[in-house]
């Protein structure tokens, strides 16, 4: 056991002895290097001067010709050196005379001016530090200055140094885009349309407008995005628009969409978007424009309504249907308590409840105890008669508020004006005061104007069916007179000419069988009972006659009255001693052939049964006046005494006592002329004659 | 001249007076059968006892006026074959055209005057009993 830890210590020993050779030999090695090392380290001071030295020059050049102002100063601020551009833009000149830089700090700025430089001390260096001086010529300036501290060997500072950036219009500008921003924000914030910022979907800046819309605060805004705020069956739509956006496809899109207020309300609204792209042209904001649709919405919906009330009542015909239409709409669109339709009644001068809906007074499309206003009575005739409406906001305080089934405290009276003319009025009573507005009324007028071109067309259209209705009745009477004319005719025939004839008959045989006891006087007496007989058969037959001629519509022809006036030459009794002469060929004329033969027999028999003269003549003669041909029939015969004129034309009035005359034709004669409206008249001398002028339209 | 039988129809006592006046004055032996309105006439004619050779008939009478009697009589197959002359106070137009339509042998308005009416009644009798009864 020595033996082995001998052998370890001499092992050991051994080691160490080979531990110092080595150590002695690297010891000599790197005294050499460290010789080495010095002359270098000496070689190499020399050229490090040398190089500063260098850069020092190259320095000073390049400080001589910095753009900027460059200024080198000790730490008081004393001014050691400026390069020319400092020179020119302070107006001092280190070299030549004192220049303290705290002596050029503008008054305001001097505390700010401290804490910077106590910053330079603290940190060696101090950046952005803006502030104003005073120039030499006392101007006032805007610098930014960049300031570090310069050591020497031993890490003491010893200069400070500074780059001074003129920002004086800079700061001008500044001042001008902040007057701007501000101006700017001021509309933002005033502006009633919504203004939103957005970036990516959040919420960037919400103006007030927007903020009161969705009754959330601005605090709250800024922590949405545009999804939390819309509603998502809208998303699909802007989400498209906002890819095209962004993809450049377009540069603003505009859609109208529905958003949530924080009370969970939905309001429509038209939104604009516009992209703010940064400088690659990449969009960074969008911009929307909010705009409240939701009034315009209602007006829309009103818009709706009315359109529905026009398609209401448009198939309708009757104006009572429409006019209830009318009411039960107005009372739905506007909120009413009631609403009354009158219509004024031309005849009357009044006005008439024609519909009143919503009131106790009406039911199932009746107006139950309707009132009837006379024009100009009442806040409704007034309206009538001026054609003004009216809003009474307190019924209590106008003089001409008359009282329907109960007293209502504001009325709303328009007038209904078709074509400029005062048809109605539409009218409506609220129970309690102010309730009717400017918005009430312009809807009302609207309704008015729709309703007054319905009413009018129904009421032309009634009026035409009544119309129509009276011509039916009309003519209903005229075939039932038609009727009872022929029966008249025949009873007349009949039966007042059946005594005549048993009259007739039984004098006959009176006469037969007792003329051996008659004395001839009494037989005279027969013979003038037979007379009146006839005369009473010729009297009943010209009342025939004269009920025939308008007794049923004749044919309308175009009559050649020289054919008319042939055939009743050839057909009447002229005696030998009269001569009739036609001067002029005669029209063709409008008429019933019939009713023109009754007429010129009439004149012609008339003329030819008065002529008491040797040589009659009767002479036809025609002129044409105007629209009418004037037609004259004159004789040469007893003449007519003026005060019977008139007279000759009336039925049964005859001028002759005791003649076979039964006053029939010329009546006859006037009652055809009538009918043609034409006129007749006469001009007559006794015994020289008479001329019966009458005309018939062409 | 032949005796024929003559069935005289009319409301009016006079006109069957005028009628029988004219025979008698004339001295014709006709047998006149009188009916006051159609219904008797009827009640007369269905009696069958002897139809007569010809009828004068009266348009306008009460019950069953001469148009309605026509029409039945037409309708009848024993009684349509007699000849019927009308003797109407009616000169309308439109009844002498529907009774000539209905079958008529002849239509008499009847004048104002008694003479008239007797000379028309005298041609009327000579005619029918002359020519068309002989086949009698």
């Amino acid at each position: 056991m020595v033996e082995k830890k001998i052998e370890i210590l001499e092992k050991k020993l051994a080691t160490e002895k080979v531990a110092r050779e080595k150590a002695e030999n690297i010891l000599e090695r790197k005294a050499l290097d460290l010789y080495n090392i010095n002359l270098e380290l000496k070689h190499t001071n020399n050229n490090l001067k040398k190089v500063v030295e260098e850069k020092t020059v190259q320095l000073e050049d390049v400080f001589e010709t910095i753009l900027d102002a460059y200024i080198l100063m000790d730490l008081y601020g004393n001014v050691l050196k400026m390069n020319p551009a400092a020179i020119s833009f302070f107006g001092f000149d280190s070299a030549k005379e004192k220049f303290n830089v705290v002596d050029i700090i503008y008054e305001e700025d001097i505390e700010y001016a401290m804490t910077s430089f106590k910053q330079l001390f603290e940190k060696g260096i101090f950046r952005n530090f803006q502030s104003r001086i005073y120039t030499k010529s006392k101007e006032v300036k805007w610098v930014q200055i960049n300031c570090s501290l310069v050591y020497d060997a031993d890490g003491l500072p010893v200069f400070a140094q500074g780059i001074v950036r003129d920002i004086t219009q800079e700061k001008i500008n500044q001042e001008i885009f902040n007057q701007q921003k501000r101006e700017l924000s001021v509309i933002v914030d005033n502006s009633t349309f919504g203004i939103v910022l957005t970036e990516q979907g959040r919420i960037i800046k919400t103006n007030k407008a927007i903020q009161k819309a969705l009754c959330y605060t601005e605090e709250e805004l800024n922590q949405l995005e545009v999804n939390d705020v819309s509603l998502a069956e809208d998303k699909e739509r802007s989400y498209e628009y906002m890819q095209k956006l962004n993809s450049g496809e377009i540069e603003r899109f505009s859609i109208n969409k529905r958003y949530k207020t924080k009370r969970g309300k939905i309001i429509w609204a038209r939104t604009s978007v516009a992209g703010v792209r940064d400088e690659n042209g990449q969009i960074k904001y969008q911009v929307a424009l909010i705009e409240n649709l939701t009034e315009e919405l209602k007006q829309g919906a009103l818009l709706e309504a009315l359109n529905s009330l026009m398609a209401s009542i448009l198939g309708k015909t009757s104006i009572h249907e429409i006019a209830w239409e009318i009411t039960k709409n107005t009372i739905g669109l506007l909120g009413f308590e009631d609403c009354v339709i009158y219509l004024l009644n031309k005849e009357t001068n009044s006005l008439n409840q024609i519909a009143a809906f919503g009131n106790l007074k009406s039911s199932n499309g009746i107006v139950i105890d309707q009132i009837e206003i006379p024009l100009g009575q009442g806040i409704v005739g007034a309206v009538a008669k001026t054609g003004i409406p009216e809003i009474i906001e307190d019924t209590s305080k106008d003089a001409r508020y008359i009282v329907d089934d109960k007293i209502r405290y504001s009325e709303i009276s328009v007038p209904i004006i078709a074509e400029g003319e005062i048809i109605g009025v539409i009218d409506s009573e609220h129970s309690s005061k102010n309730f009717f507005t400017a918005d009430h009324l312009k809807t009302l007028k609207t309704i008015a104007s729709l309703a007054a071109t319905q009413l009018k067309n129904a009421l032309s259209l009634e009026l035409k069916q009544k119309a129509e209705k009276e011509k039916e009745q009309v003519l209903e009477d005229l075939t039932k007179s038609n009727a009872e004319l022929k029966d008249f005719a025949y009873v007349v025939s009949h039966d007042l000419k059946s005594p005549l004839r048993s009259m007739n008959a039984l004098i006959t045989w009176m006469q037969e069988d007792y003329s051996e006891f008659l004395k001839e006087v009494e037989d005279t007496h027969f013979d003038m009972l037979i007379k009146k007989i006839d005369k009473m058969d010729h009297l009943i037959n010209g009342i025939l006659k004269y009920a025939s001629v308008d007794k049923i519509q004749k044919q309308v022809k175009n009559i050649n009255l020289n054919i008319i006036v042939e055939d009743i030459l050839e057909t009447i009794f002229i005696p030998s001693h009269i001569k009739i002469e036609v001067k002029k060929k005669l029209p063709i004329v409008k008429g019933d052939k019939f009713r023109l033969q009754q007429l010129f027999q009439n004149l012609l028999s008339n003329a030819i049964k008065y002529i008491d003269k040797d040589q009659g003549v009767v002479v036809l003669d025609c002129v044409s006046e105007g629209i009418y041909w004037k037609l004259s029939v004159q004789d040469n015969g007893v003449g007519i005494d003026e005060k019977y004129f008139k007279k000759i034309f009336k039925v049964f009035q005859v001028l002759d006592e005791g003649g076979d005359s039964t006053g029939v034709g010329l009546s006859i004669v006037k009652k055809i002329i009538d009918l043609y409206k034409g006129e007749i008249w006469l001009e007559s001398s006794k015994n020289k004659g008479t001329i019966f002028y009458f005309t018939l339209l062409k | 001249m032949k005796k024929m039988t003559l069935l005289l129809i009319d409301d009016d006592e006079i006109e069957r007076m005028k009628f029988k006046r004219v025979c008698q004055k004339n001295g014709y032996l006709h047998i006149i059968k009188e009916a006051k309105n159609g219904e008797l006439a009827l009640d007369l004619l269905r009696n069958k006892e002897s139809l007569p050779d010809i009828i004068i008939l009266d348009l306008n009478m009460p019950k069953m006026n001469g148009i309605e009697f026509l029409n039945i009589l037409k309708s009848d197959e024993e009684l349509k074959y007699i000849p019927i002359v009308i003797m109407s106070s009616s000169d309308n137009f439109l009844d002498v055209k529907e009774c000539y339509k209905i079958g008529v042998s002849g239509y008499i308005i009847k004048p104002l005057h008694f003479t008239d009416y007797s000379n028309r009644i005298v041609s009327l009798l000579n005619y029918w009993s002359n020519n068309e009864l002989s086949i009698d």
